[in-house]
């Protein structure tokens, strides 16, 4: 079998105001007694798949960085003696500037890392504290100039706007910023308000000043037209790349690959089923991997469905004949009515052998996702 | 067979919140006739809704022994909505306990209550509850039973029917006070349906007071109103359960089953009487409760069309005062139009049928009956204002007014005198209780009352005001029909009747309203006001321009998937009018505008 992987490190120092990821504050003590549960389930999933061939690995959070370098390194030993990891694999490390140091970049360099995504999200002081980041802007200055010299050539830079107390005039100067670091990839997000959140109670309670809806959109279109500018594509609904430097990861993801997901709360999808480890850290590490995870087998449908929705974030579309040849069955025979609403409305259209969001559509894509569920 | 003198039937009359069913589990606890172990509490409010709300909606009648004493308790609603079922609670009686809370006074509906059962001669019990609260201030209440009606100091019991106390004295003054039954168990049966029930195994189950003759297994009864005759299956008395018996005679309270299928074959307040020997006139009963404020329930599908019909069935199979007949609206398609006692009555039914029976409905602003008289000479009454004739044709429309009674602190009163002048209120009297405390009447229409106007006294008076009212006819007056266009089309549901020189500016609220309400779609939607053909007020709504999932979540498919479909099913909730999906708040909008 050939894969991805992806592998949830659930610490931080301290829990993002935003943030309703699986990731605990103040367990730190339990982090080696984890590494050991996460290693004795990729030892469970090699011997499952029989050492399957991996294509991207991905290590995200949580604070990855958290971790000490020898944790690093004999998390990657694992990793591939338990796995066949293609020598051109994209092995991607996620990065929090607050906690960033020369060795544990020369630790992850050693073990074979050769993308770094840095969680920079605004270059506004203010706003990092409004967002509850243990970090503040020169702090991602500087660790941004430590990636580049511990050698990696592949960074990403994590950006969030729509941010409660932001503007136009911020986001455009963190954009600015962002492009004058020069890395090779930037996603940006629209931060949404998610329920159990410290910023959901505020919105609750009325404290949270959130952008226009309008304000939101400008936001988007700023983004979308100064990173071309920038010589970056515009490749999928919130990322931008140089040319050929896509995350071949999350491409897997968008594409409908096979993934397997280790750690907490980590998803994996096999074989048309979708499992999802529990996110309790206490059954985690009870090791007992068979029951901390649920299944869902997709019917035919689920596939079709999620194939379109997760195919369509991608500018280019997706290719009606990975489609037929996937179900057997013609994308334009069974959505025939969908898809000429969708047409019509300016929503959707061909390109070539592939379907995609017009830039109308774009703006709307749930809208037009929704119409396939 | 108990003899009469023996017999005591009673009511208990409060405002409400005063502590009624809190006296009642106590009489109930203190005479054994639940043992304390399956005490809970309000053991008479039977419904969830009843409980959560902490109020009574049904009459329900239950038999305790004191003494050598056979005491029917028959309990009473507390709201203004549900003042008919009082009356024919009282009609059972001849007894009440008046209950005043020693930390609030006497309030609108104490005073209603009591007139309704001195207009039905009954005895009344003055009692003074809550004394056991740090504030209460019984030698007040003492002197406003004096004051206002006219008790002498040594008939007031004092009591805490929380704590228990006084619970003994009123038993005895029960007794004592209340006259018992006067009637014949050998004269022709008269037996007076004070309420009824439909159980699921049983049919209807008829509450009786017998007032002459007796009422028997297996004896054929016949309906003097309605005409009907059935065969008695059982009698019995009333406890927590049914207790069967050969017999209820004269002066006694309970049930009857006798296979009725449905609650139109025995009205409430009709007579029953023996069909071989009918007595030679029914008991005088009381008018049928009129329904006040209509408004249309409609399934957001409409193939749950039946089963609304199902289950407004079976909800009036329980509740006589509930009108309906089927409505066809041209945006929201096939529904009912419902008429309610008021707007407590309302909600209470539009909560129950999604609570209990699942469904998703649309119900339309509540509107009155109005009364229009046409060119022709001719009246007709429309509880709807779809229902409201071309104006050509329309010579007058009058609609309902009220008496207003509202009990309020001297330093509210200002503010009270300034919504009862905004509502259309007619200014009549302002009379004191007492040095700090003045009971304000007004006439008012009742279109002004159906809205917030409740909301707006008890925000006015921090909540000390309380209101009593009751219909004294139609009246003409100068009002207009407001209709609304959504993406130019009328939607009928929308549309409302009200005071011309009030029309211009709730126009231009309801679609500022509207505009907030109703979601952005991806096309632009114009909102207009008019009357007839004159548009009075426009508002935009934009169009959606951003819908967009951005955050990744990881490898997490399953949460992206779940949150379109959420989004997906909140459009489903709503109902689709021509292009534009509109939720349930759009036609209520209407009533929450100041």
């Amino acid at each position: 079998m050939s894969c991805s992987l992806y592998l949830h490190i659930p610490f931080c120092r301290k829990k993002c105001n935003y943030c309703d990821f699986p990731s605990y504050a103040g367990k730190e003590n339990l982090i080696p007694e984890y590494m050991e549960a996460l290693k004795a389930e990729l030892g469970y999933y090699s011997s499952i798949y029989e050492r399957p061939s991996i294509t991207t690995v991905y290590v995200g959070g949580g604070t990855p960085t958290l971790l000490p370098e020898e944790a690093i390194s004999s998390l990657f030993g694992s990793i591939r003696k338990d796995f066949d990891v293609r020598p051109d694999a994209e092995i991607t490390f996620e990065a929090n500037p607050g906690t960033v140091t020369k060795e544990k970049l020369k630790a992850l360099m050693n073990a074979g890392v050769n993308r770094i995504s840095l969680g920079a999200q605004t270059f506004t002081d203010n706003l990092l504290k409004k967002l509850g980041r243990i970090h503040l802007e020169h702090e991602i200055n500087e660790a941004y100039e430590m990636v580049r010299d511990a050698g990696f050539k592949n960074v990403n830079l994590d950006l969030m706007f729509a941010l409660p107390g932001g503007n136009i005039k911020d986001w455009q100067e963190t954009l600015v910023k962002a492009v004058k670091l020069n890395p090779e990839h930037i996603s940006t997000y629209n931060l949404q308000i998610e329920e159990g959140t410290p910023f959901h109670i505020d919105k609750l309670e009325g404290d949270l000043l959130m952008p226009e809806e309008e304000d939101e959109l400008k936001m988007y279109e700023v983004a979308i037209a100064f990173l071309k500018e920038n010589g970056y594509e515009h490749y999928e609904i919130s990322n931008f790349a140089r040319k050929g430097l896509e995350s071949a990861h999350n491409k897997a993801y968008w594409t409908l690959q096979d993934y397997i997901g280790a750690g907490a709360g980590a998803h994996s999808f096999i074989n048309n089923s979708r499992i999802e480890n529990t996110p309790s850290l206490e059954k985690y590490l009870t090791k007992d991997f068979s029951n901390i995870k649920t299944e869902h087998v997709n019917a035919k449908k689920e596939t079709m469905q999620e194939m379109i929705f997760l195919g369509l974030r991608l500018i280019k579309g997706f290719n009606l004949n990975d489609f037929t040849r996937r179900f057997g069955i013609s994308f334009r025979e069974i959505y025939k009515k969908e898809l000429v609403e969708l047409m019509a409305d300016g929503m959707l259209e061909m390109d070539g052998k592939n379907v995609k969001l017009t830039e109308k559509g774009l703006f709307l894509a749930n809208e037009v996702f929704k119409k396939f569920l | 067979m108990t003899e009469t003198s023996k017999i005591r039937n009673f009511s208990i009359i409060a405002h409400i919140d005063h502590g009624k069913s809190t006296l009642a589990d106590r009489l109930l606890e203190e005479t054994k006739t639940i043992d304390k172990r399956h005490m809970r509490e309000q053991v008479l409010d039977t419904m969830d809704l009843e409980r959560e709300r902490g109020i009574t909606i049904k009459s329900q009648a239950i038999r305790m022994k004191y003494k050598d004493y056979i005491l029917n308790l028959i309990d009473t609603p507390g709201h203004v909505d549900f003042t008919y079922e009082v009356s024919r609670a009282l009609a059972a009686c001849e007894g009440a306990i008046l209950i005043i809370d020693a930390t609030q006074g006497a309030e609108a509906q104490t005073l209603a209550n009591a007139n309704l059962a001195l207009a039905n001669n009954l005895k009344i019990i003055p009692v003074v509850n809550k004394i056991d609260m740090v504030n209460a201030e019984p030698k007040n209440i003492v002197e406003e039973f004096k004051n206002i009606f006219g008790f002498s100091e040594n008939e007031i019991i004092l009591a805490s029917a929380k704590e228990g106390t006084g619970i003994r004295q009123i038993l005895d003054a029960i007794v004592e006070k209340v006259p018992p039954p006067s009637g014949n168990d050998d004269a022709p049966l008269q037996a007076l349906i004070f309420d009824s029930k439909y159980d699921a195994y049983r049919g209807v189950v008829v509450y009786v007071r017998v007032f002459n003759g007796r009422i028997k297994k297996g004896m054929v009864i016949s309906m003097m109103g309605t005409g009907a005759d059935f065969e008695v299956q059982e009698v019995g008395t009333l406890k927590i359960d049914y207790i069967p018996k050969d017999e209820l005679s004269a002066g006694e309270v309970g049930y009857v089953i006798a296979n009725i299928k449905n609650l139109q074959e025995t009205r409430v307040g009709d007579t029953i009487t023996d069909e071989k020997s009918p007595a030679s006139k029914p008991l005088p009963g009381y008018k049928p409760a009129k329904p006040m404020v209509f408004c249309g329930f409609f399934p957001v599908s409409a193939e749950k069309y039946h089963e609304l019909r199902d289950a407004i069935e079976k909800l009036r199979l329980n509740d006589a005062s509930l009108f309906f007949e089927p409505e066809n609206s041209v945006a929201l398609g096939l529904g009912f139009r419902c008429g309610f006692l008021g707007l407590l009555h309302l909600e209470i039914i539009q909560e129950r049928l999604e609570r209990e029976y699942g469904l998703d409905i649309i119900a339309t602003a509540p509107s009155v009956v109005y009364k229009v008289n046409m060119t022709n000479d001719t009246s007709i009454f429309i509880d709807s204002p779809t229902k409201l004739p071309n104006l050509s044709e329309v010579r007058s429309i009058e609609e309902p007014y009220l008496k207003i009674t509202i009990f309020v602190p001297q330093k509210y009163v200002g503010g009270v005198l300034e919504i009862c002048q905004d509502k259309r209120g007619i200014f009549k009297n302002m009379e004191y209780l007492d040095p700090t405390r003045i009971m304000l009447t007004y006439e008012m229409p009742l279109g002004e009352v159906i809205t917030e106007f409740h909301d707006l006294l008890k925000s006015a008076t921090k909540g000390y005001a309380s209101m009593d009212y009751e219909i004294i006819g139609y009246r003409g007056s100068d009002v207009v029909k407001v209709d609304i266009l959504l993406n130019q089309e009328p939607v009928d549901a929308l549309s409302f009747i009200v005071a011309r020189d009030k029309s211009y500016y709730k126009g231009k609220a309801l679609v500022e309203k509207l505009k907030v309400v109703i979601p952005r779609h991806q096309f632009e939607i114009p909102i207009q006001a008019a009357i007839g053909s004159r548009v009075i007020a426009r508002e935009t709504i934009p169009a959606m321009r951003k819908n967009v999932l951005q955050k990744c979540y990881g490898g997490d498919v399953t949460r992206k998937k779940k949150l379109l479909e959420k989004q997906k099913e909140g459009k489903k909730r709503m109902k689709r009018i021509g292009r534009v999906d509109v939720p349930q708040e759009a036609f209520m909008a209407v009533l929450k505008i100041k």
